[in-house]
């Protein structure tokens, strides 16, 4: 089994941090990071992760634009985006699901258990 | 008496060359060190019996590059001796052979219960010798002229059989070893093994129930000519336990079996354990917290400075702040939780809301809000950044170095490597930094370049320092051989040993656990006496690992030429035995003049009050109750001995000067002279007289003198090898015992002690004179006897002034 790469797009460095070091020492993905949605699109492009962790409210370009970005862009239409987010009200929930992402992670997450909240979203095994 | 101290005795010479040859054993491993495929071939004990020499060179050759330990013998008998005194792995066994020849050779064997994998090798190649040699218990049948890459392939297979291995790759839990390619992962994650962890670990995986000893195990991976000593052993199992925890693994996967060996721990016990990353991931993020903690505080701080706006300004955020004020309580509610302060998830998230709400918000929300916003930073403040020790001792404390040395590289290299060793490394530039970092961090042993002090005395204002330290601490150091290159003088200056550049970093991490090693281990002799077989079996096996010589006694009548034979540093005493009763024992050694001492543990099964009262009546020190728990006497033991050794240093050392008393040095002088004799070396004594301390006391006070006399013991002791004895000869002189040094040579450094002496008693005392006298001989030249000798150096001493 080759290790999953994953693209995290989240303009905290912490927050990038901590889900570095969630996914590359319990699983050993490889953990791409992005601090804006303009720099999330450039390397979605050029490392086409397995997945990319997005989320939704960010400074400039937010997670939604960012997503229909990716969308149109037909070299990362297909890479399943999961919203990291802290909105998770059922009307939220909803919206997202319209936009036509994969799924949602809740914010705050507990490191330990994220690498298999994505797993099993993916349908990946571990 | 044999227990040590912080100073070693002469074993570490020996034990030195060991842990050289070891090093160099290690480096050349490491050259080769690498993942997977290049790790060299398992470490696997083969004998080969072959009496032509010219073959058995090649094989030699050819297991070698293998990485396999090869013996060779030329004839059938003693092939038998050696296999019945230890074990291999694989016999290669030649059926043309003198004495006792191959087919014999291996019935003998199978018929003694050896199972170990035995090849044969031949000329005779027809059906019917390969029929025979089957027959007679070898396991496979190569004939001569054999080709060399089938010979190794079957004897790689010999050893999977041999261990009765259905499936070449052995299995551990998430742990696999593929012997064929020589890899080794943890949950699929290949780990960077050097040949002899990799020996180790596919030892204890072709044999996980069972328990090995330091001692099996280095049976088991070395040859007996560069067999290194158990602490090599500890050390590659720290190195591999390092690996694993890398890895992934749960660092106890190799469990330390008290007081006996080391095993895999068993698999039920793996799996109902929490997988120890989880700590680690929790340190780690422990970490991110403390780093951004600066940036945590900036983001609470935006929303106090809404928090302000809303006050003074009716209710009215403008737009910027509003928007950034959201931002960051939605980044906090969404981040909080990670770190675990799940209060604070929730207030930011209370926060944002209110934030969301139409403006003007009304009084009673800028209220709430700042009431929200000001529990939450002291939620935050409460959690508080986490201290990096914190951290640390939720890991465990290692064990910790300070290195004081300018040389970056060298460091990088020893930082690097002390990783596997487990120790934590400080680094620090010059003296100034090290006298700082001292203030705040206790190191357990100090490294020094002795080329990072400007001068001698900065150096020896250093070691002032750490050698008055509770507990001192060792300083060990390296350096060319050109700056401090006297035993001598490295001794003086209180160092522990010293290094001659260039040195590799793991030769130096091997002299630093040496060093902590010896500063705390024991070793003694212990007798037991009982007339249990199976309990004298069983304790030997379970003290030795922790430094004890064990001596047992089965038949109490035999007690006291026992004793005097093995002089033991503690006894052991059942009450119950035939003949002889613990307690007469006991009785017998407390009345002897020279015995009394003795420190006596007894084992009983009788643990009622009685009991217990008569025996410490009778003078016992403690005792154990039967069934015997290893740990419990281990532990036992260890206290006697360490307030035994307490005890006789008070008993031995003169208090005001902290030399031996007289008494206790003329027991250590004749076993100087005593080694000396045995091993052709020179001894030196050296006679050092305060002339006139009679009128110091005199026209000064007893204090003056006294002072004086401290400050001279203090500089000889200081200035003392760890081989060497000084003692309060009477009183105003010392004498010193100068073990394996010429006279001549002795003289020179007494003579400098003596200065150093005279130095600080003039900054001290300015005003009282102070004359001392130095007379120096050797042993045997100017006599055998300890009298003799003092009365040669008294001689010798006359008119020899020392000035300063």
């Amino acid at each position: 089994m080759t290790a999953k790469c994953i693209l995290v797009v989240d303009n905290e460095l912490y927050i990038q941090e901590v889900v570095q070091i969630a996914l590359e020492t319990i699983n050993n993905w490889r953990v791409v990071t992005a601090s804006s949605g303009a720099e999330g699109l450039l390397k979605a492009e050029k490392e086409r992760p397995d997945a990319i962790l997005l989320d939704m409210m960010m400074p400039d370009m937010d997670g939604a634009t960012t997503f229909q970005k990716l969308q149109a862009n037909p070299v990362t239409q297909t890479i399943p985006v999961l919203l990291l987010t802290a909105k998770i009200q059922t009307a939220d929930q909803k919206r997202y699901q319209a936009m036509g992402v994969h799924s949602t992670i809740a914010k705050p997450f507990d490191p330990l258990q994220l690498p298999t909240q994505i797993a099993d979203v993916l349908g990946w095994q571990l | 008496m044999t227990v040590k101290t912080g100073f070693p005795d002469r074993s570490t010479d020996v034990f030195l060359v060991r842990s050289q040859k070891y090093a160099h054993n290690w480096s050349s491993d490491s050259l080769s060190d690498s993942i997977g495929p290049n790790v060299g071939r398992p470490m696997m004990r083969i004998l080969v019996v072959e009496d032509d020499q010219p073959t058995a060179e090649t094989l030699t050759t050819l297991l070698n590059q293998c990485s396999y330990a090869v013996e060779t013998v030329a004839d059938g008998e003693a092939a038998a001796d050696l296999v019945n005194a230890f074990e291999y792995d694989l016999l290669l066994l030649d059926v043309m052979l003198p004495k006792v020849d191959g087919i014999t050779l291996c019935r003998q064997l199978r018929n003694q219960g050896h199972t170990m994998p035995i090849l044969l090798l031949t000329g005779k190649g027809d059906s019917h010798d390969k029929a025979v040699g089957l027959d007679a218990g070898a396991d496979d049948y190569v004939v001569k002229p054999f080709d060399l890459e089938e010979l190794e392939a079957r004897i790689r297979a010999l050893l999977r059989r041999g261990h009765l291995h259905t499936s070449p790759i052995l299995e551990w839990g998430r742990l696999q070893l593929d012997p064929s390619s020589t890899q080794v992962s943890y949950h699929q994650q290949l780990l960077a093994l050097t040949p002899k962890e990799y020996a180790l670990l596919e030892l204890l995986m072709r044999n996980p129930r069972r328990v090995f000893s330091c001692g099996m195990l280095l049976e088991h991976l070395w040859t007996y000519e560069d067999m290194p000593g158990e602490e090599a052993v500890r050390t590659h199992i720290k190195g591999l336990r390092h690996k694993l925890r890398d890895a992934d693994a749960p660092a106890d996967m190799i469990e330390t079996v008290y007081g006996i060996g080391y095993r895999l721990k068993p698999l039920a016990e793996l799996e109902a354990e929490t997988p120890s990353f989880q700590q680690e991931n929790q340190a780690a993020i422990a970490n991110i917290w403390q780093r951004y903690h600066a940036r945590i505080r900036q983001q609470v701080q935006a929303l106090e400075q809404a928090s302000v706006a809303f006050q003074t300004h009716q209710g009215h955020l403008n737009a910027d702040q509003q928007q950034q004020a959201e931002q960051e309580a939605h980044t906090l509610a969404g981040a909080l939780g990670m770190f675990g302060i799940h209060a604070g998830t929730h207030l930011a998230r209370q926060i944002e809301q209110l934030l969301h709400q139409p403006q003007p918000l009304g009084t009673e929300d800028i209220g709430e809000f700042q009431h929200q916003v000001e529990t939450l930073r002291q939620t935050i403040e409460a959690h508080g950044p986490v201290s990096p020790t914190d951290t640390l001792d939720s890991l465990g404390t290692l064990p910790s170095l300070l290195v004081i040395d300018a040389d970056q590289d060298w460091i990088a290299d020893l930082t690097d490597q002390a990783r596997y060793w487990d120790w934590t490394v400080q680094t620090v530039k010059d003296l100034d930094a090290a006298h700082r970092s001292l203030t705040q961090d206790v190191p357990q042993v100090i490294l020094m370049d002795s080329a990072v002090a400007d001068c001698k005395d900065q150096t020896l204002a250093f070691l002032e320092q750490v050698t008055h330290h509770t507990p001192p601490i060792p300083v060990l150091f390296y350096g060319l051989p050109e700056g401090l290159h006297s035993r001598l003088e490295v001794a003086r200056l209180g160092g522990k040993a010293f290094l001659e550049k260039p040195i590799a970093p793991m030769q130096v991490l091997q002299e630093v656990e040496r060093v902590l090693h010896q500063s705390q281990s024991i070793t003694a002799k212990v007798m037991i006496v009982d007339d249990d077989p199976s309990l004298l079996q069983l304790l030997p096996p379970l003290l030795e690992p922790w430094g004890f010589k064990v001596s047992t006694l089965a038949d109490s009548r035999l007690f006291w030429q026992t004793l005097v034979a093995v002089s033991p540093d503690l006894l052991i005493l059942d009450i119950e035995m035939p003949h002889v009763g613990g307690m007469d024992l006991c009785q017998i050694v407390r009345n002897d003049a020279y015995w009394h001492n003795l420190p006596i543990i007894f084992l009983t099964a009788h643990t009622e009050a009685e009991t217990v009262n008569q025996i410490f009546a009778l003078g016992a020190d403690d005792f154990v109750s039967k069934p015997v728990v290893g740990p419990e006497l281990v532990v036992r033991l260890v206290n006697r001995l360490e307030r035994m050794q307490l005890s006789q240093q008070l008993w031995q050392v003169d208090t005001l000067t902290k030399a031996y008393k007289r008494q206790p040095a003329i027991a250590r002088l004749d076993q100087m002279m005593k080694r000396a004799q045995d091993l052709q070396q020179p001894l030196s004594l050296a006679l050092v007289k305060v002339t006139n301390l009679r009128q110091i006391n005199a026209e000064f006070d007893l204090e003056t003198g006294d002072s004086i006399l401290r400050q001279v013991g203090y500089t000889l002791g200081q200035g003392c090898g760890k081989d060497d004895v000084v003692a309060r000869w009477s009183s105003n002189e010392f004498l010193m015992g100068l073990q394996d040094v010429q006279s001549m040579e002795a003289e020179d450094h007494v003579q400098h002690l003596c200065q150093d002496c005279l130095q600080a008693h003039a900054l001290t005392h300015a005003a009282v004179p102070m004359h001392l006298d130095l007379g120096v001989v050797q042993y045997p030249e100017a006599g055998t006897t300890l009298s003799a000798l003092y009365k040669a150096a008294d001689c010798h001493r006359m008119g020899r002034q020392v000035d300063d």
